[in-house]
C-alpha cells in the first residue's frame, strides 16, 4: 500500500480526487500540492496505477469502479494505465504457469537472506542477514553464523532458491549437528524462489544447523 | 508554474493537460490586468485552475466526447504482451524480480505481503510502492517505445 508524507495529503485523499469524489477544499489542496510538488505528482500517478490495477483484477466497488471508468471515458493518460496494468496481469500469469529452469531444479541452491528482529513491542526493528548456500558460504569465509541479540524471540529465515517456486508451501527441518537430533520443523510458505520460515529463539541454542527441505540440500549455519 | 499546472491537469485526466494549463495562464494573465482583482497568487491560480477543469468535464459530459475503453484486439494485446516480455529482459534481475514479487501478492494477503516485503528491504511501505512505480513506469516506456519502433 502506498503511503503520503506527513505534509502530502493522503493516499485515500488522492484516491477520492482521482475517483472525482472529493470536495472543493480537497481538490485546491491536491491541485496546490500537484502545481508546487513534482514528487507528488509522482505518488499521485502510483495510486492511479494502483487504482487500475484493481479495476482490471475487478477489486473495486460498484461504485468505485463506475467513477473510475467515468475518468476512462475521459482520460488517455488513465486508459494506458489501464491497458499497461491489463498485459502485466496477463504477462505474470503466463510466468506462473511456466517454469522458468527445469532443469536446476533438482540442484536449487539455498539463501539465507535479511532476518528480523522485533525487540518487545516498542523496539525497533532489527535487521541481519546470512546468506549460505548448501554445503558452503557465499562470501567462502567459514560457516555462516548468527548471533542472538538481547531480546530477540525468533528468527525469521529466508532462503532464496535459485528457481521458481515448485510448490506453494514446503516441509522443512533444521536438525542439530551437535545432536543429531531435528531441533525444529514446519511449514516454509514460498513466494517468487523464495522460501521463509521462522523459528522461535528457544529452539536455536548456540550449536550448528542445517536446513533441509524440498529442493534444499542441506544448508549449514552456526548459531553462537 | 506551467510545469505545475500540466501536472494538476495530467493528475485530473484532462485529455490535453499542456492546452488546459496554457488557457489557465492566459486567464490568469487577464486576471492581473485589472489592478487589485489578485490578492493570493497561489490560492487563485489553484481555483482559476480547478474552476477550468470543471468547465472541461461538463463540456466533455456536455459533447460525450467519449474515448472508447480501453477492449484492445486480441492482436494489439499480444503486441504488447510480447513488447512487455522483451521490456522485462532490460530490467535488472533484482527490479525484475521485486516486481514479480509484489504484484502477484494475492489479494487476500496482498498489504501484508507488501509491508512483509518492506520490511525485508528495510524500506517503509511508501516507499516500496514508490520503488515499484518507478519500474512499471520503465516498463511503461520501454512498451511503448518498442510499439512505436514496429508501427
Amino acid at each position: 500500500m502506498i503511503t503520503a508524507p506527513e505534509n502530502w495529503p493522503d493516499r485515500s485523499e488522492v484516491r477520492r480526487f482521482l475517483l472525482d469524489a472529493s470536495d472543493a477544499a480537497e481538490t485546491d489542496r491536491i491541485a496546490q500540492v500537484l502545481v508546487l510538488s513534482e514528487s507528488f505528482a509522482w505518488f499521485v500517478e502510483a495510486v492511479e496505477a494502483e487504482l487500475a490495477s484493481e479495476y482490471v483484477r475487478e477489486n473495486l466497488s460498484v461504485d468505485d469502479r463506475r467513477r473510475f471508468e467515468e475518468r476512462l471515458s475521459r482520460s488517455p493518460g488513465t486508459r494506458e494505465q489501464v491497458e499497461f496494468a491489463r498485459t502485466l496481469e496477463g504477462v505474470l500469469a503466463k510466468r506462473k504457469r511456466r517454469p522458468r529452469w527445469p532443469a536446476f531444479a533438482a540442484a536449487v541452491a539455498a539463501m539465507l537472506a535479511p532476518i528480523l528482529f522485533w525487540l518487545g513491542s516498542q523496539a525497533p526493528v532489527q535487521v541481519a542477514s546470512l546468506v549460505v548456500r548448501p554445503g558452503l558460504n557465499r562470501g567462502g569465509s567459514g560457516l555462516a553464523t548468527h548471533s542472538f541479540a538481547a531480546g530477540d524471540q525468533s528468527l525469521i529465515i529466508e532462503v532464496e532458491l535459485s528457481g521458481p517456486c515448485e510448490i506453494q508451501s514446503s516441509l522443512i527441518r533444521i536438525e542439530s549437528v551437535d545432536k543429531g537430533t531435528t531441533a525444529w520443523s514446519g511449514n516454509a510458505a514460498c513466494r517468487s524462489g523464495r522460501l521463509n520460515l521462522t523459528v522461535p529463539r528457544t529452539v536455536l541454542p548456540s550449536g550448528d544447523y542445517v536446513i533441509h527441505g524440498d529442493g534444499i540440500s542441506g544448508a549449514p549455519f552456526r548459531v553462537l | 508554474m506551467r510545469a505545475g499546472l500540466c501536472r494538476f491537469f495530467r493528475a485530473d485526466g484532462h485529455h490535453d493537460p499542456e492546452n488546459a494549463a496554457d488557457e489557465v495562464i492566459k486567464r490568469l494573465w487577464e486576471a492581473a490586468q485589472r489592478p487589485g482583482l489578485i490578492t493570493n497568487w497561489d490560492a487563485f491560480t489553484v481555483a482559476v485552475a480547478r474552476n477550468f477543469a470543471l468547465e472541461e468535464r461538463r463540456r466533455f459530459a456536455r459533447e460525450r466526447r467519449s474515448v472508447p475503453l480501453p477492449v484492445s484486439p486480441d492482436q494489439l494485446h499480444s503486441d504488447r504482451e510480447h513488447h512487455l516480455e522483451q521490456c522485462f529482459r532490460t530490467l535488472s534481475p533484482d527490479n525484475r524480480d521485486l516486481l514479480i514479487e509484489y504484484e502477484n501478492a494475492p489479494g487476500s494477503s496482498k498489504r501484508m505481503v507488501h509491508e512483509e516485503m518492506a520490511r525485508q528491504r528495510n524500506l517503509s511501505p511508501g516507499a516500496l510502492a514508490m520503488r515499484i512505480h518507478r519500474i512499471r513506469r520503465q516498463l511503461m516506456n520501454c512498451v511503448r517505445n518498442r510499439a512505436i519502433e514496429c508501427q
